[in-house]
């Protein structure tokens, strides 16, 4: 499939094109000929059982593996490790928590993207610093040290480090697993807001109930793609059985 | 009373080292929290015993003058082999550092013995604060302002790879030169702080205040901060007490900086137990 660029390059195209992308650990294949697109302000699940290949996904878009095909974002057919506008927050977190930093400097490293070598923030950093801390309910421990929050608490740091980063799409792995259903209720509801305000998110789950009742979208995947619509429609039975085996 | 403390800098000789003594203090702390957060403790003290070997042959070489170009000669060769096999196989780091430093340690003592210096063994390993040259000092004077003038203008960069190198590259640092430079920074340190207290001492100064300042602190900022006064305090009082008990400076201030770590690890538990125990009081 030859991607469009015209389509692409106008206002209404997808934010993110994915067109013929494999992963390969090897001679393992992880990730078959994945093909879709996201839309401006989509909040898409991205659904399969463990071993399908969700993590790889999510990390070949974020520019943290190698993969073959394309990944468009924005309009701009990107270079492997050229993923400044994608947000990413990985399934275990790759920040050492044992680190001497308050919580407000952590979310200011997603401010970096904006800065270059010797980087200062200025205004516009800091406010956007508290509104992302704001926005996932951490303003009140914005100085305390990260190794002094529960594990909860400093995911949604992460969530916040992301947030400041202001992409155009946000990568989320496992965000709502390991989390109480009224705190991934509310996660969600954070992305149908920030979808409201035009960004999209990619959020891998295992979770087939919490999609079907909290998502409009979702692509499902075994190493190749094998659904991609309204949950409630496509997850039937025989999908599932398809999902989720392996 | 005043005395007891400026008697020891009233010679030529004990100025320069006390100037040293100043330039370490400060520097220490600055890249140590660095290699502490990092782990490259091992790293940094394989880089001050594989200095020797340096120190020998650009003795042989070149004469006195050149030995500490020769020290971070060799400290940045030393790097170059270690990144060279952690890189292309899958050895660990500790055991890769262990078996090529203690090579490189190994030639430079053979190298000694061969070279005709008028530098005692003793004084390399242990430190030779008071036959620092006004050559050795002006090196030192530019390394420090080279490793001060990175952190310093680097200073968030750094935390944020040290955070999490993974999410510092996605927001457009370049995580792999800063790793290098880091290391060479290390190499240049370590040549400072040999001058001070030795090769087999280095890591006391490098690694010791910054450590400490960690029991007691909750920024990376503060760290620095709080390590460089224990650092001060450290190399100062042991410069002090070696001279009126006559032994040598450098491994009395090895001494001091282990015996506050401890001090302070005690100190930092009773207050938290404390602290613990008046909190669940209130509740």
């Amino acid at each position: 499939m030859l991607l469009n660029d015209a389509a692409l390059n106008s206002p209404s195209g997808p934010v993110l094109s994915v067109a013929r992308l494999s992963v390969s650990y090897g001679s393992i294949r992880a990730l078959d000929d994945i093909n879709f697109d996201i839309g401006v302000g989509e909040v898409v699940a991205l659904i399969g059982a463990n071993g399908a290949g969700k993590s790889s996904l999510l990390k070949a878009l974020a520019g943290q593996i190698r993969h073959t095909g394309d990944v468009v974002i924005g309009g701009r057919n990107c270079h492997h490790l050229d993923r400044h506008v994608v947000g990413y927050i990985p399934q275990v977190s790759s920040a050492d928590h044992s680190f001497p930093i308050r919580v407000r400097d952590v979310v200011l490293s997603g401010r970096r993207r904006f800065g270059r070598l010797g980087f200062r923030p200025g205004h516009t950093d800091i406010a956007a610093v508290e509104s992302c801390l704001e926005q996932v309910g951490l303003a009140d421990l914005a100085d305390r040290p990260l190794s002094n929050l529960s594990g909860g608490q400093q995911q949604r740091v992460m969530l916040a480090r992301a947030l400041a980063q202001e992409t155009d799409i946000l990568l989320l792995d496992e965000a709502a697993s390991g989390v109480d259903e009224r705190r991934a209720d509310a996660l969600i509801d954070t992305f149908d807001m920030l979808a409201d305000r035009g960004k999209s998110v990619l959020i891998s789950s295992h979770n087939v109930a919490f999609v079907k009742r909290r998502f409009k979208r979702c692509i499902g995947i075994n190493t190749s793609l094998l659904t991609d619509g309204n949950p409630s429609e496509v997850l039937d039975a025989d999908t599932l059985t398809s999902l989720l085996s392996k | 009373m005043i005395d007891f403390f400026l008697d020891p800098f009233s010679s030529s000789f004990s100025q320069r080292g006390a100037l040293v003594c100043l330039l370490v203090a400060v520097l220490a702390p600055s890249i140590g929290v660095w290699i502490i957060h990092r782990q490259l403790s091992y790293m940094a003290d394989a880089m001050s015993h594989s200095t020797l070997v340096g120190v020998a042959l650009s003795f042989a070489l070149f004469g006195r003058g050149a030995i500490l170009i020769g020290a971070l000669a060799a400290g940045l060769t030393v790097t170059l082999i270690i990144a060279y096999f952690t890189q292309k196989s899958a050895l660990p780091r500790d055991a890769v550092i262990a078996v090529v430093a203690s090579g490189f340690f190994a030639c430079g003592i053979i190298a000694l013995s061969r070279v005709d210096t008028n530098i005692s063994l003793n004084h390399l390993l242990f430190g030779q604060l008071l036959t620092v040259t006004a050559s050795d000092l002006r090196i030192i004077m530019v390394l420090v302002v080279i490793v001060l003038l990175y952190v310093t203008s680097n200073f968030r960069d750094l935390t944020f790879v040290t955070l999490d190198p993974l999410h510092a590259r996605q927001v457009g640092i370049a995580v792999a030169r800063q790793t290098s430079v880091i290391l060479i920074l290390i190499a240049m340190s370590v040549v400072v702080c040999i001058s001070a207290i030795g090769i087999v001492l280095t890591v006391s100064l490098l690694i010791g205040p910054a450590l400490s300042a960690r029991l007691v602190t909750s920024t990376i900022a503060q760290q620095v901060l709080a390590g460089t006064g224990l650092a001060l305090f450290q190399v100062f009082t042991g410069f002090v007490v070696s001279y009126h008990l006559d032994v040598a400076p450098g491994p009395t201030i090895a001494v001091l900086g282990t015996a506050m770590f401890l001090l302070i690890y005690l100190v930092a538990s009773l207050v938290r137990t404390d602290l613990r125990i008046t909190r669940q009081a209130h509740h």
